[in-house]
């Protein structure tokens, strides 16, 4: 697979780590999993990017659904560790002013 | 849709790590794990430097064609080139490279070949030489 | 001398990687550095998905290829596939200032394939093929 995706819960803050390559191939199965989480009542999401050195447009897609579903339930999004490239794609694409974005994940767990 | 990719490059030097990283992607794609992975590239790498130094002699203005096929419990490799012709060693005459007084280097890359495929055969028609190599996946190669 | 590399390959999402790497390495040996390779990724990985999105809907069946030419210049780059013609200039440019509820999904590939690349042109072909060329300049110095 192209990216590896892993989960873990620090008290009611779901956090999200991707390891590869976020693109078309990746992203159903980055939105399923969120997806999945979320239906069981996770709200409150920090997406670790450290390893995530290749972003796509399909990428952005799937971040744009989590956060409109995250926001409609009242909950928070809060992103964690992009990598110079990965920022750069946010930024041309307007998506820097969206998110809420942190050095690391505990930066990111106290901004939530 | 079948699973078949086809990558022409330069007969040079300087584009041989695009096809390793091409073949070492297609080889995790059709299941092998990270060591049979790099073997694979190993094998690929090996026979096109020999297309490089039997066909083309340093000659880097011409292009040759890399094959690859990625079928249920195998992957089947084939290499063409249209340059001068040379032979292709069997399997049995070459010898170990331990034993070689003088091992060259070519000699070496075919040995590993030969060590890595299942199966090599090679077709030698008027300017045009194909090299097919089969690998089978065994599932104690297959990535976990 | 002649430095022009060939991938053809099935329209599948899980041959992206492969895409990667391939167009990484030639943007390498045409004289980019990994910032600017990473940026070139991006746009041909766009153009081929789109591609991929257009097959698996059902418009085409073959297989599709990737043609990079290291030149003088910079990088050229053509993706080659069987499919119906499009208007690729009409594709609206999505708003990248709205919000996250205003924002279309999608929209985003030819906007980043345009920042990207220096040109961007499609042309269908005579021959039943449609061809996206795509070109990037070293930057001077």
């Amino acid at each position: 697979m192209s990216m590896e995706i892993t989960n873990r819960f620090e008290n009611d803050v779901l956090v999200l780590g991707l390891d590869g390559r976020f693109d078309a191939h990746a992203a159903p199965q980055v939105e399923e999993t969120f997806t999945t989480l979320f239906s069981q009542g996770a709200t409150k999401v920090v997406v670790d990017f450290s390893a995530v050195g290749y972003l796509s447009s399909a990428g952005l897609r799937v971040l744009l659904v989590m956060i409109r579903k995250l926001k409609s339930a009242q909950g928070a999004i809060v992103l964690a560790g992009l990598q110079p490239h990965v920022k750069e794609v946010f930024d041309i694409s307007g998506f820097t002013d969206l998110f809420t974005i942190e050095g690391s994940v505990q930066e990111a767990l106290a901004a939530i | 849709m079948r699973q078949e990719i086809t990558l022409t490059v330069p007969s040079s030097t300087e584009f041989l790590h695009v096809v390793g990283a091409v073949m070492s992607e297609m080889a995790a794609l059709a299941g092998f794990d990270d060591r049979q992975r790099r073997r694979i590239e190993l094998a690929v790498d090996e026979a096109c430097s020999n297309v490089l130094l039997c066909a083309y002699q340093q000659e880097s203005e011409q292009s040759y064609r890399i094959g690859c096929v990625k079928e249920a419990s195998e992957l089947r490799i084939t290499i063409t080139d249209w340059g001068q012709d040379y032979a292709f060693p069997a399997a049995g005459e070459l010898s170990l490279p331990a034993k070689l007084p003088d091992p060259s280097s070519a000699n070496i890359g075919l040995y590993l070949i030969y060590q890595i495929m299942d199966e090599v055969t090679f077709v030698s028609q008027t300017q045009q030489h194909v090299l097919s190599m089969r690998k089978l996946l065994h599932p104690s190669d297959a990535r976990p | 001398m002649t430095k022009e590399a060939t991938l053809q390959l099935p329209a599948d999402t899980a041959y992206l990687k492969m895409i990667g790497e391939f167009v990484s390495r030639m943007a390498k040996i045409s004289g980019f550095d990994d910032l600017d390779c990473k940026r070139i990724e991006v746009a041909v990985d766009e153009a081929c998905t789109n591609v991929i999105e257009h097959t698996q809907r059902g418009a085409s069946h073959d297989a599709f290829s990737i043609c990079c030419r290291a030149v003088a210049s910079g990088i050229e780059i053509t993706i080659s596939d069987r499919g119906a013609p499009f208007d690729f200039d009409s594709v609206a440019v999505p708003d990248v200032s709205a919000g996250a509820e205003d924002r279309p999904i999608g929209g985003l590939g030819i906007f980043l394939m345009k920042k990207f690349m220096d040109f961007v042109k499609y042309t269908p072909g005579a021959d039943g093929m449609r061809h996206l060329t795509m070109s990037k300049n070293r930057p001077a110095g």
